[in-house]
């Protein structure tokens, strides 16, 4: 009887039955490691894919929202800002990280966009800010590609953001777990060999780990994929022509919260000293200005951590923080909430400043 | 594109359904296409210089197979052969010749302006324009030429050898393009653990010791004696996992589409002589170059003396076809030698050397031809003579010093004992008697254990070659 069933459909059963296995462990192992190395990412209220969702279902709005991209998404943890306002004498607060990996401008007003008119507003707004996030190129292969399609005036500012919405929840939903990856290796590393793994990392992003495994004198035979994705980095500095779509975007967004009576904080996220400079908030001199230009004539106060906030070690690259730096930063993000909040005590016009703190 | 990449992890699940969903030849278009897209995720303008090295091998193929007249076919060879090497030589070594020659000429003291070529190298150029001359060869050689384009076009850019081989022959792998292959007969197990075994080999073991190596050979004076030692085992450990890891890669990506490749590697560092290393370490160019370079220029039929000369020649070229710089060259004639001397203590034969060699006295012969290769990876590695020069007088320093890579040396340990253990095939073995559904799980465990301990994407080794 053996002999009479089809090799082909034992072959498809066992490809399907081999499928489920490595699908199931990839969930079980997923939902283990949500327990024990990122558990920050994991909080509900730190969502990159699921962001909107997460935020609808919160029964209240949450009185600080935080906006940008993967910087702020991995470097800000509500939950332990909320600690630390409680632990300072402050009344409990509810926080909610809305920033979402490789956002520019564009997709941080449309988020804010949909936030006002759904009428999830904050109270206040802190709105990461970066070179990255202003470049009117913000790098991401997919969100190009379907940018290529949207006309750049107003109304394709909201398909584009569209574009990038959709985008942004087809990437994240494959690759979500990137970030937590890193940070996962980093406990592994520490583990396994007694150090990191991950700052090797920061070479691809740095020189190229190609260019620092081959060496100086090998130059010239550096022609790999690594090395292409690393001179791509350094080949043209980022644009940040003042009326670039995401610097457009990024002044909408302060109209749009203030009119909302949204407090708006600009946030610059620390960097390691092996970020590149055009990808450094402090060395890159014309984002310097064009945000320094712009805080000054909005009045938006731009929030930069001081050195020492966090350590060298608090990084998985050059210029995302780790599970512990994102700790150690919102801990310091938190006392600036709280003055703030203080320096605003008397004002009527949010409802922070109305709050019991 | 990466076999260590996202994009690859996207690209192959897509690619075996498009592939096991078609027939015939839309089959094979869709192997094509994919292929060409798989090359061109790297940089799609140098799709059009390997197409352009199928054409001519083709278009010379069909030339040769249709006159009987021997110089006329000689002359058509000799066209493929000159178009192959000068891709190669345009892309690869202009500037290596041309910077040797502003050397010597600025040792003369002689004035140059000499031009400069600002190209990119294209990934795996060396694998497919060999593979492809030894098709214009072999057809010199009496073998059929291929009439379809299409299927020779799949035979040179079939994506999982593409890039860095194993380099297959055509009379190897275009009558596996010419059937259609049948799902039932695919070794799902074997697939899937030669393509996971591959990427751990990569992914975490020769990236994990490149940590290491790379600290080494940054500052080689700051890491002297054992912790030299270290970082030349870690060296010859990483060369070996990364290069062997894409081979399992190509050869399980090769069974998931039913198509066989041989082998690559057969444990290497278990060699108990140079030439018993070559006969296991890149199997299919040691052929390629012994039965398209050595054998021609008259192999070992004739005096010891142009024996050797034909050995250091072959060797040599090995060496430069592995990178355009002096170093590689200089290893290439280091092995050259090495299999001289073993030519001349032990004599010819495929008995030379180490198969003869029994009990104690092929552990001794292990160990020396170990070293050997190690001291050899050491001019691989170096990016120039400097490092070589400060590395060398590291490994013979043994002053008082901390030693470094402590951890590194128990990895190493490990892949030594995996290495040295009498059949790994039994893990193949045990993995097949498993249920499919555990097949699954293990496959995903070590999914998690090549995202969480692999540092970073980098690049095979070889890519650059």
């Amino acid at each position: 009887m053996a002999q009479c069933s089809s090799p082909s459909i034992d072959n498809r059963r066992q490809a399907a039955n081999m499928l489920l296995g490595f699908a199931a462990m990839l969930v079980v192992g997923d939902w283990v490691l949500s327990r024990t190395v990122w558990p920050h990412l994991y909080d509900s209220r730190n969502g990159c894919r699921w962001k909107w969702d997460l935020l609808t279902r919160e029964p209240q709005p949450p009185e600080v929202l935080f906006l940008g991209c993967s910087f702020e998404w991995c470097g800000i943890s509500p939950r332990e800002v909320e600690r630390v306002v409680v632990n300072r004498g402050g009344r409990p607060i509810r926080g909610f990280n809305a920033a979402s990996s490789a956002a520019s401008a564009v997709t941080t007003y449309l988020m804010a966009r949909r936030i006002v008119e759904e009428g999830r507003k904050p109270a206040i707004a802190y709105v990461g800010v970066s070179p990255a996030v202003l470049d009117v190129a913000q790098r991401n292969w997919l969100r190009n590609g379907l940018r290529a399609l949207a006309d750049p005036r107003d109304l394709p500012l909201a398909f584009r953001a569209g574009a990038d919405m959709f985008a942004e929840t087809l990437v994240a939903s494959f690759f979500h777990s990137y970030h937590r990856w890193d940070d996962a290796r980093l406990v592994v590393g520490r583990a396994v060999l007694g150090a990191p793994i991950v700052p090797e990392a920061k070479l691809k992003y740095a020189e190229g780990g190609w260019a620092a495994w081959s060496g100086a004198a090998k130059a010239s035979q550096i022609h790999s994929p690594g090395w292409k994705s690393s001179s791509a980095r350094t080949a043209p500095p980022f644009d940040l022509a003042a009326d670039n779509a995401n610097v457009v975007a990024l002044r909408r967004t302060v109209s749009l919260l203030r009119e909302a009576g949204v407090e708006v904080r600009f946030v610059e996220m620390p960097q390691s000293s092996q970020a590149a400079p055009w990808d450094s908030p402090t060395e890159n001199v014309t984002y310097r200005k064009l945000i320094d230009d712009m805080a000054a004539k909005l009045g938006v106060p731009i929030v930069r951590a001081p050195q020492g906030v966090v350590a060298p070690d608090d990084y998985f690259d050059p210029v995302h923080l780790n599970a512990e730096g994102a700790l150690r930063y919102s801990r310091w993000l938190a006392t600036d909430l709280l003055q703030a909040i203080a320096e605003r005590d008397g004002s009527t016009t949010t409802a922070l400043s109305r709050s019991r703190l | 594109m990466l076999f260590n990449s996202g994009a690859f992890a996207v690209f192959l699940p897509v690619m075996l359904l498009a592939y096991w969903r078609l027939h015939g030849a839309a089959r094979r278009w869709a192997l094509l296409i994919g292929s060409l897209f798989f090359y061109s995720w790297w940089d799609w303008r140098f799709t059009s210089l390997l197409l352009l090295t199928v054409a001519v091998d083709y278009a010379c193929g069909l030339a040769i197979a249709a006159t009987e007249n021997v110089r006329r076919r000689r002359w058509i060879l000799t066209v493929s052969v000159v178009s192959n090497l000068g891709v190669l030589a345009g892309f690869k070594y202009f500037n290596f010749f041309r910077d040797s020659a502003a050397a010597v000429l600025s040792a003369l003291g002689l004035a140059h302006d000499l031009p400069m070529l600002h190209v990119i190298l294209p990934m795996g150029i060396s694998f497919y324009t060999f593979q492809s001359m030894s098709y214009t060869i072999d057809v010199y050689r009496g073998m059929p030429a291929e009439r379809s384009l299409r299927d020779f076009a799949l035979f040179v850019t079939c994506f999982p050898q593409l890039v860095a081989g194993p380099i297959v022959r055509a009379s190897d792998l275009l009558p596996q393009l010419k059937v259609d292959q049948r799902f039932e007969r695919v070794d799902l197990p074997l697939g899937a653990y030669r393509l996971f075994r591959g990427l751990f080999k990569k992914m975490v073991v020769a990236d994990v010791l490149s940590m290491y190596v790379d600290r080494v050979f940054a500052d080689p004076s700051a890491h002297t004696g054992l912790s030299a030692w270290i970082a030349l085992y870690a060296y010859a450990f990483q060369i070996y996992m990364d290069f062997s890891g894409y081979t399992d890669v190509a050869i399980g990506t090769g069974e998931l589409l039913g198509l066989r490749f041989c082998e690559n590697f057969d444990r290497p560092y278990l060699a108990a002589t140079p030439s018993e290393f070559w006969r296991r370490w890149h199997v299919s160019l040691s052929t390629w170059l012994r039965d398209y370079l050595y054998v021609p220029l008259g192999g070992s039929w004739g005096s010891t003396g142009r024996t050797l000369r034909n050995l250091m020649l072959t060797m040599g070229l090995g060496g430069l076809w592995h990178g355009a710089a002096w170093t590689f060259v200089a290893w290439g004639l280091y092995h050259g030698t090495l299999l001289s001397v073993e030519r001349v203590i032990f004599g010819g034969g495929v008995a030379a050397g180490g198969s003869r060699f029994r009990g104690v006295a092929r552990i001794v012969g292990m160990v020396a031809t170990f070293h050997l290769i190690c001291l050899g990876w050491l001019l691989f590695r170096a990016p120039d003579w400097a490092t070589v020069g400060t590395m060398l007088a590291s490994l013979t320093d043994f002053s008082p010093a901390p030693v470094h890579g402590k951890r590194i040396a128990l990895l190493l340990a490990a892949c030594l004992a995996a290495h040295a253990w009498p059949e790994v095939r039994s893990a193949l073995g045990w993995f097949r008697r498993v249920h499919a559904t555990a097949q699954g799980i293990l496959a995903g465990a070590a999914m998690w254990v090549l995202l969480l301990c692999s540092p970073a994407a980098k690049p095979f080794i070889y890519f650059q070659f």
